[in-house]
């Protein structure tokens, strides 16, 4: 009886041993031993080395959520270092810091021009690679030096990391991701994009004193060809992106169009789009490839310049038409700008591969030289539901009417 | 000699870690090299092994219940021959909790414990496994059930937040390169199929053994559910980039973002996975030193418990030199091997049983 006790309380004993352990053996981290980075930076520098910054966050400036601010502060820190790779650099800056790097919370890649240019991809292995990267990382390309974003005190948000992050999601632009760049890039006939940012003041005019503050900014899209940048598309012709159905998530509840009515004295109505169906149907048209995009979209009257009689179903059908010419119009310029640039990040070349594998199979390898006369038909069917909570303009009323000088 | 008795519904669930552990992590990234877009079919293909299987070896269960097919084969084919198939099965079993093992060492050093040795992880894991392997069959059914409905739930979980990801067209053009990179890979997922090889030797440990291959079909049509979704999932998120990914799954439950609240989801991944690989690991080793004790005629198997438990160890920290050298035996010798083991030893004892239990039949009509 005493020798199986001594067993059963050794065996509990053993147990007990084994709770040690799961403080991760070899690789036990404290939260205070890491240095936790928002932002990354890649930039070009002239003798061919790359330099690249890491923002850091510094805990004790950080306000607490919830609670009162920290003791006050940058709640952040820029450290930069220039090697050979992208690896390298992160070296040297480790030997800057004074605790681990940590990739956990990366939200942020930013990507100097010079480097896209001269192609991504080996300098983005190294964050594919690192075990606590994450892909939900937004990834933007800056006109110029990447470093600067970083380096930019921002208001809002305690760290430009975050501040990118959360950018794109009040913007008409998709929120780009490390992981969709990475799907873009090895899809078949889907050239990659990313997000293009920069600095700018925060306030400007107005007559008051300028403070100097500056913000960052969505600067509309990066534009490659395979992994390599060769273009730039503003925030509108970025929409025309939209439109022409690529495959990437764009936000339209904050998508405004602006269409004139030749009909109502040239009045400008704004429309703000509900939702947006995009449908790229590759066919032979008399013996020749040709793309088929069907966007159909349902939006809502948010303002007018002059008085309209919205209630009034035929000038919501003037509405419609002009507003689905706006959309035609401003997909054809995004579409004369990728033909000049010689790039598809609309898919085109992704739909083919997909509902007409044979025919990608011939065209696969000169799909490039085929892009500039490619022939692509746009139908644009717009739908005005709803013209916001007002049933029909305001100024239209009978007391206003009286006082207008006629 | 063994008498413990597990009912079928404890056998169905010890077949759903025995694939969907190591399974979910290394097969879908080995499939999608292989078969790239189509890499669900070759799951969904792989299933048929252990359907193969369970044809097999199904018409045993009429003349000997309650004899496992070394067994049988020992009894019809004779001593020397069935006893060395018993063997020949249970050197594999062995050298599979090996790869296990390792599997389970490599994953934890890429994930979670860079730094922490091998061996130390490998041996927290392998420790308690060898004490259920000495405890016998019951005790690992019983610490299985519990795990594995737990697992379930996780499954559930993280699919569902993951469907959301996922743009399912990634998955055209089906079968754009024709069939035979499918087949390729229908090839390396049946080996991992074939481990359900484990289950059908436990049938006559069943309450009811005639409800043994129902539980078998059932679990290994989860399982392959299970999976083929699972490498829809990561082609869905990451396209055809997921055949880069040594981890596609894992690499996908990280993507889960709800509301920015509900984020890095991966270690409920990794609770599934450690739980999971346990069992499987016991439930092979378990069925291994069955295997060796029943080919060599032994009277108390569990006794090989300890020892196996430390072999095992000492292979799996020797035997491979990374996930490079591991990836290339799962994808390149693993799946030339594995049928001879897995479907030939129990073809060559249900052909023998039969032959045998025709001729008694015929002798002793019931």
């Amino acid at each position: 009886m005493a020798a199986r006790r001594k067993r059963a309380l050794a065996r509990v004993a053993l147990g007990l041993a084994l709770l040690l352990l799961l403080g991760g053996c070899w690789d036990r981290t404290e939260i205070n031993d890491l240095a936790i980075i928002h932002a990354v930076s890649v930039d070009r520098v002239p003798d061919g080395r790359v330099r690249v910054g890491l923002e850091v966050v510094v805990p004790r400036a950080a306000p607490s959520p919830g609670g009162e601010g920290g003791g006050g502060g940058q709640p952040f820190f820029v450290v930069s270092a220039e090697a050979e790779s992208v690896g390298m650099a992160v070296r040297r800056i480790q030997e800057k810091v004074p605790r681990r790097l940590f990739w956990g919370h990366m939200r942020a890649l930013v990507v100097g021009e010079a480097v896209a240019r001269e192609g991504l991809a080996g300098h983005l292995s190294f964050f594919v690679r690192q075990r606590n990267a994450r892909f939900p990382t937004v990834i933007y390309v800056v006109p110029g030096q990447a470093q600067a974003l970083l380096q930019v005190s921002t208001t809002l948000e305690p760290t430009s990391g975050r501040t990118l992050a959360d950018l794109a999601q009040y913007d008409s632009v998709p929120r780009l991701r490390l992981r969709d760049f990475l799907v873009s890039l090895s899809a078949e006939g889907l050239d990659p994009v990313t997000l293009a940012a920069r600095v700018e003041p925060a306030a400007t005019g107005g007559g008051g004193e300028e403070d100097g503050r500056s913000v960052l900014a969505i600067a509309g899209l990066a534009i490659f060809q395979d992994d390599t940048l060769v273009g730039w598309l503003n925030e509108d012709e970025a929409v025309g992106l939209m439109f022409l159905g690529a495959p990437h998530r764009f936000d339209v509840a904050v998508l405004l169009l602006q269409a004139t009515l030749p009909a109502q004295d040239g009045a400008q109505v704004s429309v703000v789009m509900n939702r947006v169906h995009v449908e790229v149907r590759p066919r032979r048209v008399q013996g020749r490839l040709t793309i088929g995009v069907r966007a159909y979209l349902e939006g809502e009257v948010v303002a007018a310049t002059r008085p309209i009689p919205l209630d009034r179903e035929q000038v919501l059908t003037q509405i419609e038409r002009a507003v689905a010419r706006a959309v035609e119009d401003r997909a054809r310029g995004t579409l004369d700008r990728l033909r000049a640039m010689g790039v598809d990040p609309a898919g085109f070349g992704q739909a083919v591969h997909r509902q007409m594998p044979a025919v990608w199979r011939q065209v696969r390898e000169r799909w490039r030289e085929t892009l500039p006369d490619l022939p692509v038909e746009i139908r644009v069917t717009a739908n005005i539901l709803r013209t916001g909570k007002v049933q029909e303009e305001m100024l239209l009323e009978e007391g206003f009417r009286e006082q207008e000088p006629r | 000699m063994e008498s413990g008795r597990i009912t079928p519904l404890q056998l169905f669930l010890l077949g759903l870690p025995l694939i969907n552990s190591t399974g979910i992590l290394y097969l879908p990234g080995l499939l999608l090299r292989v078969a790239g877009r189509d890499a669900w079919l070759a799951m969904v293909l792989g299933t048929a092994a252990a359907l193969v299987l369970v044809l097999v070896l199904a018409p045993l269960l009429r003349h000997w219940p309650r004899l496992s097919f070394v067994q049988v084969a020992r009894q019809s084919l004779g001593r020397p021959v069935g006893g060395a198939l018993g063997v020949f099965l249970g050197l594999w079993l062995l050298h599979l909790g090996v790869v296990v093992l390792r599997q389970f060492g490599d994953f934890v050093a890429t994930y979670v414990l860079p730094l922490t040795p091998q061996v130390v992880t490998q041996f927290l894991l392998l420790l308690p496994a060898t004490w259920v392997l000495r405890a016998g069959l019951e005790v690992l059914a019983r610490a299985g059930t519990m795990i594995v409905s737990v697992n379930i739930i996780f499954i559930i979980v993280i699919q569902a937040l993951t469907v959301k990801e996922a743009d399912f067209s990634n998955l055209t053009p089906v079968l754009e390169n024709g069939m035979l990179p499918v087949l390729r890979g229908a090839l390396i997922s049946s080996a991992w199929f074939g481990e359900m090889v484990c289950l059908a030797f436990l049938w006559p440990r069943l309450t009811e053994p005639r409800r043994g291959p129902v539980a078998i079909v059932g679990s290994t049509l989860l399982t392959g559910t299970v999976m083929a979704s699972s490498v829809m999932l990561a082609l869905g998120v990451f396209g055809v980039a997921a055949a880069h990914l040594v981890f596609p799954v894992v690499n996908v439950s990280r993507q889960v973002a709800i509301g920015g609240f509900l984020e890095r989801i991966e270690p409920l991944l990794v609770i599934w996975m450690v739980g999971s690989i346990f069992v499987k690991l016991a439930l092979i080793l378990l069925v291994a030193i069955l295997a060796l004790g029943q080919g060599l005629g032994l009277r108390e198997p569990r006794r090989l418990a300890y020892p196996v438990g430390a072999l095992t160890l000492v292979l799996a920290t020797t035997g491979f030199a990374g996930i490079p050298d591991l990836g290339n035996w799962l994808r390149r010798v693993s799946p030339l091997l594995a049928p001879w083991w897995q479907l030939g030893v129990p073809a060559l004892a249900a052909a023998g049983g039969l032959i045998l239990g025709r001729r008694r039949r015929r002798g002793r009509p019931a």
